[in-house]
């Protein structure tokens, strides 16, 4: 099948879109963590921030590599379990300083 | 057919519409819980006294945001693995387990409205 475009398309949005979402919540705890006083605020806000910048990265390698003109490669699992890890990582940092 | 144990192994390759199709499936549980995750810090920074149940709620949502977090691969794993193998696609408890977890919040934040 020689046309991916919409489904490649709509996979790179949903990658833009997650990076968005984690971004938003970026911002939230850099705004919690400006109310509260800089101490132990920081940890989630500074995984959060990887966090962002793990899903713009990857978000940005799985367009390159949809964009192309043969065929889609399967997600890699890596890249995979990168982003999910560091999304549980958020969580638990916000529950252990909390 | 040889035993099939990881996303890339074994049987057929699946239509990749199919396999993107499931890479966005695994991207929109990340959204939900990082949608949860911001609904928690919203929580502990809007109510103007916290409370312990403003605690609670707020803790039910990040736990919860965990716990989807958590199981967006390992899903993700099995699907790929079933499309693979031509299998019929896993049960997932996730969705009950949303569902549960949403309505739990949500009975939380009507008991924090009613008794502040």
């Amino acid at each position: 099948m020689s046309d991916h475009g919409a489904q490649a398309e709509r996979t790179g949005l949903a990658w833009r879109r997650t990076a968005l979402a984690a971004t938003a919540c970026t911002l939230l705890l850099l705004h919690t963590a400006a109310r509260r006083g800089w101490g132990t605020a920081v940890i989630p806000v500074a995984v959060a921030g990887a966090m962002v910048i793990v899903l713009v990265v990857i978000g940005s390698i799985r367009e390159r590599a949809l964009r192309g003109a043969e065929t889609p490669k399967p997600l890699n699992p890596i890249l995979a379990v990168t982003t999910s890890t560091l999304v549980v990582a958020t969580a638990v940092a916000l529950i252990a300083v909390r | 057919m040889a035993e099939i144990n990881g996303p890339h192994d074994g049987g057929s390759e699946p239509d990749y519409r199919f396999t993107l199709a499931n890479e966005r499936t695994f991207l929109a549980w990340l959204r939900t819980a990082l949608g949860l995750l911001a609904g928690g810090v919203a929580v502990h920074q809007l109510v103007p006294d916290p409370s312990a149940l403003s605690t609670v709620l707020a803790g039910l949502c990040v736990v919860l945001a965990a716990v989807l977090a958590a199981s967006a691969y390992p899903r993700w794993r099995q699907v790929q693995s079933a499309m693979r193998a031509g299998r019929p696609l896993p049960k997932s408890g996730l969705l009950v387990l949303l569902t549960a977890g949403i309505l739990v919040i949500t009975l939380t934040a009507a008991a924090l409205v009613v008794f502040s």
